[in-house]
C-alpha cells in the first residue's frame, strides 16, 4: 500500500513500540540496543520497506498517541490529525486515502470544501490461527499469557478492543 | 521524564490486556495538531522527529 500511494504524495511510516506480547524469544525491552535488535528482526521477518521509527525505551511517542498495540493515524501535511483508529486495517486505510484523493480532485475542480467531524466503526480481519502463530514467535509464555487474558475477558463478557454490533 | 519504574511498567513482562481502548477515543481529537516526538530511524540509527515525515 505504501508503494501504491507514494506517487500520490502519501508517506507511510511505521513506529516501532514495545513488545505487546513478550515471551522467551522476544522479551520486554530493557535497553535501546535490544529494542533496535528486535525492530530489525521484525523488519526482516515482515519484509517491511517503509521507514521504521523506533520509539524510545520509555515509549514517549507511543504514550502520546494512546499506547495501544496496533493504532493507525493519518496526518495532513501540516501535521493535523485527519484519521485515527485503535486498530490497523488496510482496507479501512485505503478507504480513507481514496476519500482524501477524491477531496483533492473536488478542490482541483473548483469546489469549496470545509472540514467537519465524523466517527465510524471499522472492521478488521480476525484470524485466530495467524494470531497464535504470531504469539508463538515471541515464545510459549506469550501464548499462555494471552490465553489467560482471553479467559478473563470471556468471563467478563467483553474483549476491550471490540465494538459489538 | 519517565522513571525507571515507569519504564518497567511500560515494558511489561507479562501481557495482561490492560490497554485503555476506551481512553483512546478521547485522548487526541481529529482536526488537532499531532504531537511531535523524537525517535531512532532504524535504517541509519539517526535521531529523527515524526514531523520530518
Amino acid at each position: 500500500m505504501a508503494r501504491e500511494y507514494a506517487p500520490e504524495g502519501f508517506t507511510f511510516v511505521f513506529v516501532y513500540t514495545r513488545e505487546a506480547h513478550p515471551g522467551e524469544y522476544y522479551g520486554p525491552h530493557r535497553s535501546m540496543e535490544q529494542k533496535l535488535a528486535h525492530a530489525r528482526a521484525f523488519q526482516e521477518r515482515n519484509r517491511i520497506e517503509r521507514p521504521i521509527l523506533v520509539d524510545d525505551l520509555a515509549g514517549t511517542g507511543h504514550r502520546l498517541y494512546g499506547a495501544l498495540p496496533n493504532m493507525t493515524y493519518i496526518l495532513s501535511r501540516g501535521g493535523r490529525i485527519l484519521f485515527r483508529s485503535d486498530w490497523t486495517d488496510p482496507p479501512t486505510i485505503a478507504m480513507y486515502l481514496q476519500y482524501l484523493l477524491a477531496v483533492r480532485q473536488r478542490r482541483n475542480a473548483g469546489e469549496r470544501l470545509a472540514g467537519f467531524y465524523t466517527e465510524c466503526v471499522g472492521y478488521h480481519n480476525v484470524d485466530p490461527v495467524k494470531f497464535q502463530q504470531g504469539l508463538a514467535q515471541a515464545g510459549p509464555q506469550a501464548v499462555e499469557d494471552f490465553a489467560r487474558t482471553m479467559r478473563r475477558w470471556n468471563s467478563q463478557g467483553k474483549i476491550p478492543s471490540r465494538i459489538e454490533e | 521524564m519517565t522513571t525507571h519504574d515507569g519504564q518497567e511498567e511500560y515494558n511489561y513482562g507479562v501481557f495482561e490486556g490492560k490497554e485503555d481502548f476506551a481512553g483512546f477515543r478521547t485522548l487526541l481529537q481529529v482536526g488537532t495538531q499531532a504531537p511531535d516526538f523524537t525517535a531512532t530511524l532504524l535504517a541509519s540509527g539517526a535521531s529523527v522527529k515524526l514531523s520530518e515525515y
